[in-house]
């Protein structure tokens, strides 16, 4: 009689969500609960692979490539909770993402000469003004270097140290392809605010 | 200090949605060798919203017919009767301070997922599998140094996360039909097999079911304790003894039960539960005798109950969910002999404005067995009693 016991005896431990009990099903090769966690994920799954690779064609190919991977590799992934889950989750999407950047020879970090003039600096962009569409739109517009390194250094806390060894590239190398970067993104947000009415 | 602005836009891009390339369900399906499953979208269960409504129309309506004044109830009282004697001079025992009935009832079902098909994965080819294996031990490898890099700077894009719930497991399976289209729990919020739910409620008759100033004749003596109660009864604050009598007009009025209780409910499947818990009736009646003593009387009767039922998820989301009840309940008198069985229906629907606690509200209606005694309480001049219980779930499991 567990259940009239909790209230004297047993530590009460509160239902974890479902999500718990979805891993341990698609450990068991449960092909509905492989559906429903791609489906509760792949929606923000989406949106960060968009951010590395904006092409719909090669987003799909990473995705596809990050979902197989997350359910081979999820019998040994340890469940804590949802965020932990879709954190690991969101880290293979972007592993791949990179993998599919690098394979393609498609990180470019050399300086550019973009359309950011130098005293642009100053004035920082009223992000409160622009969507969280039309910010994601803006960062994929970015050219790959810049992109990757904004993704890295805003997106997914990394330091340009963490960067520059995951993307064999200088430390400061990072640092440049971010400040300029930032200064494009800034621009692009500062213009479309001004383009609203 | 002012906020980075590429800080306000991680922020505003936590969680962030977009539509995911389309074939992407049938490519990964197709890759792991899975079943070709087309991934729907949700298809709202309307009808169960009509069950439910109809349900508790029916309920209602039961009740309110079973309350309304045209309705006569049975015989006379046999009448176990009066214990404490009140110095109240007036024979009417019309009281306008009703109080609330309150009844317990079955505990609710939260959301619970629908049963898993088991399905196997196709196996790999050699190839196939050499090369996931390789590839995840590279994720591993990977991983482990993202891993590192967490320690050192923690990820700060912690997006939202929602339930997952069997809708999605019917979505994304191409099942989605309104049986499986539920989600949890919750949270709820869904509460999977093996789960529980405990409860803490109360219960209040509906406006339409005031108790009635009844009249009738007594053919029996009245002690002390209880309406007829056929000896000297020993119950602290019981009147004295009135004098044998027969053949008395009395009147009598039988005040809205109170009822508090702790439920218990086990799931045993993804969409039903086990309910049971223990329950307090307390009810309290008036009766006076105009022709022997213009006294009014009062009855205090308590009770110990304990339900059992079934309780079954129709539907819910992320912070809502209606389910539907049935039961039985078996209450002992503590003042006397009397057992008393009774069965109850009811729909409820639960609010969770936490992830593990929800508020309910459950319209029922039960019916009350003739306990075979001549006790006279509210349940023998109203057996079919619809209630309306609220109260606060707690989901624990496991």
């Amino acid at each position: 009689m567990q259940e009239f016991l909790i209230f004297g005896i047993y530590k009460i431990e509160f239902q974890e969500e479902m999500t718990e009990s979805l891993v341990q099903r698609i450990r068991n090769h449960d092909q509905q609960a492989m559906g429903a966690l791609y489906q509760w994920s792949v929606g923000r799954l989406t949106s960060v692979c968009r951010r590395y690779v904006p092409d719909e064609d090669d987003a799909k190919d990473v995705l596809q490539n990050a979902f197989v991977r997350i359910f081979t590799a999820l019998p040994t992934f340890e469940y804590r909770d949802e965020p932990t889950l879709l954190a690991w989750m969101r880290r293979i999407v972007v592993n791949e993402a990179l993998r599919h950047l690098r394979d393609g020879r498609r990180l470019q970090f050399s300086a550019l000469d973009d359309e950011v003039g130098k005293t642009l600096a100053d004035e920082e962009p009223d992000v409160e003004q622009v969507t969280a569409d039309e910010l994601h739109r803006l960062v994929t517009e970015l050219p790959d270097g810049y992109r990757t390194v904004v993704n890295l250094f805003v997106f997914e806390g990394m330091s340009h140290r963490q960067i520059a060894q995951l993307l064999d590239i200088g430390e400061s190398t990072s640092a440049s392809q971010f400040y300029h970067a930032k200064q494009l993104l800034a621009k692009r947000i500062k213009e479309l605010v001004k383009r609203k009415p | 200090m002012k906020q980075d602005w590429t800080e306000q836009m991680r922020k505003k891009l936590e969680g962030h949605e977009q539509t995911p390339p389309v074939g992407l369900w049938e490519s990964v399906s197709e890759q792991m060798g899975l079943a070709p499953t087309p991934v729907r979208r949700k298809v709202i269960p309307f009808r169960w919203w009509w069950g439910v409504a109809a349900a508790i129309v029916v309920a209602l309506g039961v009740g309110l017919y079973h309350r309304s004044g045209g309705t006569p109830l049975p015989a006379p009282p046999r009448g176990r009767a009066v214990a404490e004697a009140e110095v109240t001079p007036t024979p009417t025992l019309v009281d306008k301070d009703e109080p609330v009935r309150q009844t317990l009832a079955v505990e609710p079902q939260t959301a619970m997922h629908s049963k898993a098909e088991r399905t196997k994965l196709a196996t790999h080819s050699e190839a196939e599998k050499t090369e996931l294996a390789k590839d995840s031990e590279a994720e591993k490898t990977e991983l482990a140094k993202d891993s590192e890099a967490e320690e050192a700077e923690p990820v700060r894009e912690a997006d939202p996360t929602p339930i997952i719930t069997d809708r999605l497991l019917a979505e994304a399976t191409g099942k989605a039909d309104s049986a499986q289209a539920l989600p949890l729990g919750g949270a709820g919020r869904g509460v999977s097999k093996g789960h529980f739910s405990i409860s803490m409620a109360g219960s209040g008759g509906l406006l339409a079911a005031q108790s009635q100033l009844r009249e009738g004749r007594l053919y029996y003596s009245m002690p002390s304790g209880y309406f007829g109660a056929p000896s000297a009864s020993g119950i602290p604050g019981a009147s004295p003894a009135p004098p044998l009598y027969s053949l008395t007009d009395y009147a009598s009025k039988h005040h809205l039960p109170v009822c508090f209780g702790l439920n218990l409910q086990w799931h045993v499947h993804p969409r039903l539960a086990i309910t049971t818990g223990l329950h307090y009736t307390y009810l309290h009646s008036e009766i006076s005798i105009p022709l022997y003593d213009y006294t009014l009387r009062t009855q205090h009767l308590h009770y110990l109950g304990l339900p059992l039922g079934l309780s079954a998820r129709l539907w819910g989301n992320r912070h809502f969910q209606v389910y539907a009840t049935a039961g039985a309940m078996l209450e002992k008198c503590l003042n006397d002999e009397p057992w008393q069985w009774s069965v109850n229906v009811a729909a409820g629907a639960e609010y969770l404005f936490h992830r593990h606690v929800g508020l309910y509200a459950e319209p029922s209606l039960g019916y009350y067995f003739d306990d075979g005694t001549q006790l006279q309480h509210y349940y023998k001049q109203h057996p079919w009693a619809p209630s309306i219980e609220v109260g606060l779930r707690v989901h624990v499991g496991k």
